[in-house]
């Protein structure tokens, strides 16, 4: 039926032959890693109903019309704790910032009234000439209230602002201050961290701050006017 | 006499070596672990009822001990055994969900009260960007373009340290859009036996009560990023 020439048929054998040993050696080393895998792996996997292998003799000794009596009543009594716990965000303003996807929204009655774009810090790190003090430019994660609100801010630069730029540290506060740098408003939440204004609005939605918040100016005066001392805030 | 085949032959057979392998062994697993819940045969009516309710006393007890939690404004995270998942939450609102892949323990029981956080370790330390001084803020700029830090760059395996010596061990396993099956099964391989590897050297590993949860490798790094500096974690099997 083939009218392959000779050396077209060696050629095409060792084709497959070469295939079959590779395929058999490839079988042979996933074979060894899985006996090693399962061999040497000292964990177990949780089964998936762990939870109700185990019957407590009390709901052991229960007939069927008590049984059913206690699924309605413990069903209406995890009904009541979620609401208790769906009630325990509050239900005035609070601040919740996505620090991945540089999101800020503003949460009132479980509802997001404004979200928009905003930028956190980019995670880098800064030593002055000395290598003795380093700052990482991160802006932290958990919870925090507002400790603090400011109408036209002037920015206070920190010793890592002057370093950044290759500039001397001044020796008098006054040449610290810079005005028009935080927009028009700014909301403090504690260890000199910010949400404030920006210059840079097309950078909004990057990361690229010291570890403030910078929020769009609509945005910004809408939280702003919102938010009160002691408003709470999560960032993630 | 050398049997001719088509010449895409020897790969149709590598082809289904490889299917062997992916479909074979697993199969092979799950009957082993299904062989033993299909002899228990049907169940009656009392049976389905007392199940019923003692998965709702363990959802009870499981809520009440969240709400105890969700008290305090911290942040908190809740791992759902039985349901395979993990949130960030905060006065109950779910501020990030993960859908947690495998879930492994050498415990003999899981601690049913909330854990208190005592450090994050990263098993491999990925370095942050340097910034020079007198760089200036454009070099931060530019340095942020060129991507340098980001959720990409962050630890992907780590452990959480609790204060009472058990170990919460986030792994992470290759993302739902890694390429085509073969490839990610051999990722899926390679990381699992990363893991045994590290395990062996690792000295604490005779000590040390671990629960390990492996999620998309996407999944475990948002995680990272999320974490607060302090937290509570509660470990629930309703």
């Amino acid at each position: 039926m083939h009218s392959l020439t000779a050396s077209k048929q060696g050629g095409y054998a060792s084709f497959i032959n070469r295939g079959v040993v590779r395929s058999f050696f490839a079988l042979l080393c996933a074979l060894i890693l899985f006996a090693a895998f399962f061999l040497f792996g000292k964990f177990r996997q949780i089964p998936e109903e762990t939870a109700v292998t185990v019957i407590d003799p009390a709901v052991a000794a229960m007939d069927i019309p008590t049984l059913r009596k206690q699924i309605v009543l413990t069903e209406n009594q995890l009904r009541q704790m979620d609401n208790r716990r769906e009630r325990m965000f509050p239900t005035d303003p609070a601040i919740l910032v996505d620090s991945a996807a540089n999101q800020i929204s503003l949460i009132r009655n479980s509802r997001v009234e404004i979200q928009d774009k905003c930028s956190t810090g980019t995670g880098f790190e800064l030593s002055d000439e000395s290598g003795k003090r380093t700052w990482t430019f991160d802006t932290p994660r958990g919870y925090f209230r507002v400790t603090g609100k400011v109408a036209n801010p002037v920015w206070i630069r920190p010793d890592w602002a002057f370093i950044e730029e290759g500039k001397p540290i001044p020796k008098n506060p006054k040449e610290r201050a810079q005005a028009n740098v935080l927009g028009d408003y700014a909301i403090s939440f504690g260890n000199g961290y910010f949400i404030h204004g920006t210059l840079y609005t097309r950078l909004l939605g990057t990361s690229v701050t010291h570890g403030c918040i910078r929020v769009g100016d609509e945005t910004l005066k809408k939280i702003y006017e919102a938010v009160r001392v002691g408003t709470p805030i999560w960032i993630y | 006499m050398i049997p001719i085949l088509p010449k895409n032959g020897s790969l149709k057979l590598q082809w289904a070596l490889l299917l062997f392998i992916q479909l074979g062994i697993p199969w092979t697993f799950s009957c082993q672990a299904s062989s033993g819940e299909k002899n228990g045969g049907t169940k009656t009516e009392t049976q389905i009822l007392q199940q019923r309710l003692v998965e709702l006393k363990l959802r009870e007890k499981a809520l009440l001990q969240e709400n105890a939690l969700a008290r305090n404004p911290e942040p908190y995270l809740l791992v759902h055994l039985s349901g395979g998942s993990l949130e960030l939450k905060a006065k109950g609102r779910i501020l990030r969900a993960f859908k947690v892949k495998r879930l492994e323990t050498n415990l003999e029981t899981i601690p049913d009260t909330a854990q208190v956080l005592s450090e994050v370790k990263p098993v491999q330390k990925n370095d942050r960007p340097k910034i020079k001084p007198g760089d200036g803020e454009a070099a931060t700029v530019e340095a942020v373009r060129k991507n340098l830090w980001g959720l990409h760059r962050v630890p992907q395996d780590f452990k959480l340290v609790f204060r009472n010596g058990m170990i919460l061990g986030i792994r992470a396993l290759p993302s739902e859009r890694t390429g085509v099956a073969p490839v990610k099964f051999l990722k899926n391989l390679y990381r699992k036996i990363l893991d045994r590897y590290r395990h062996e050297q690792s000295s604490d590993q005779t000590r040390s009560q671990i629960i390990q949860l492996w999620l998309d490798e996407n999944d475990a790094r948002l995680l990272f990023w999320s974490l607060p500096g302090q937290f509570k974690i509660l470990i629930v099997q309703g």
